[in-house]
């Protein structure tokens, strides 16, 4: 159900807050209120560039940096009582980071196919999200593109509170395909 | 059909990936083609319906729907994961010398996905057209 509240405010029960970030989304979809959805989508979308800029900012570290950082990570985890190897922080980081990384992007594009599906239009950020996860599992190339694209998309959220995919749907306006069931 | 294409993408992420994490990424994009398969279905036949089996129709709320959606597709990835974590070993055996595997190319996996996601949009302007 959704709410007439102010932009950018959620009611649950008799509360009403405000979610920082949420009001540039309602006004992105073009309703008067935030819903589930639109609060499950700056989720993904967020940490989705999170973990696309740790995993960036790992990649940017020399093998002898990940070593030194693994290492100091090793000690401070036997000092809290916890003896975990250093190789084994060096090489899980990366497969942690690559696995959320991709798991995300994975959540994207079902979130986008469910919004096709249920709504029945098509965006053009449908399309920039299917896009991304098809290019993600092209090795190498797209998995720069793939973390690239996820920094860009977390610069763009930070300094305009838009995602990337928000300001394309409101570049382009109305939906590419307009309830595709009728025909 | 799925031990087939989960063994193609294991093999093609095995070469890539420089072994680290082969399994969870093959399965992940199993899962990508499994969903994009429903969700081509199901379009196509809502949209030859002109939508009378539509989703939206239901008493629930769309967000709770796609939420459901979203978990729906989270599990089936964990599914393939643990599937094919345990069986990976014996499907490389099975296939090894299978006959597709020259005719048969892992960028053909990603027309597909493509065209999976597509083809309801391009049914649907045929239907128009006609």
């Amino acid at each position: 159900m959704r709410f007439d509240n102010p932009p950018g405010w959620v009611q649950t029960g008799d509360l009403m807050f405000n979610i920082p970030g949420t009001e540039i989304i309602s006004t992105a979809a073009g309703q008067g209120g935030v819903d589930g959805m639109d609060i499950a989508n700056y989720i993904v979308s967020n940490s989705g560039t999170l973990v696309g800029g740790a995993q960036y900012g790992m990649h940017s570290l020399t093998n002898s940096q990940q070593w030194k950082y693994s290492y100091t990570a090793s000690k401070y985890l036997k000092g809290k009582g916890i003896n975990v190897q250093t190789r084994i922080i060096k090489h899980g980081a990366n497969g942690v980071l690559k696995n959320a990384s991709r798991n995300i992007t994975y959540i994207g594009l079902a979130l986008s196919v469910a919004d096709v599906a249920i709504d029945g239009e098509l965006r053009a950020s449908h399309l920039l999200n299917a896009g991304m996860v098809g290019v993600s599992a092209i090795p190498f190339a797209g998995w720069i593109i793939g973390g690239s694209y996820f920094v860009a998309d977390m610069i763009t959220l930070g300094v305009t509170g838009q995602s990337i995919g928000q300001h394309l749907d409101n570049y382009v306006g109305n939906p590419l395909v307009d309830d595709i069931y009728n025909w | 059909m799925f031990d087939y294409i989960f063994f193609r993408l294991y093999c093609f992420y095995y070469k890539n990936e420089k072994r680290s994490t082969p399994v969870s990424t093959a399965a992940l994009y199993l899962s990508v083609l499994q969903i994009l398969m429903i969700f081509s279905l199901y379009m196509l036949v809502n949209i030859s319906l002109k939508g009378k089996i539509a989703l939206k129709e239901l008493p629930m709320d769309g967000a709770y729907l796609k939420l459901g959606f979203v978990v729906f597709a989270l599990l089936l990835n964990l599914f393939n994961y643990i599937i094919y974590k345990r069986k990976h070993k014996t499907l490389v055996e099975k296939f090894r010398n299978h006959p597709l595997n020259k005719k048969f190319k892992v960028w053909m996996l990603y027309i597909l996905g493509a065209g999976l996601f597509l083809l309801p949009f391009l049914y649907r302007a045929i239907l128009k057209m006609v």
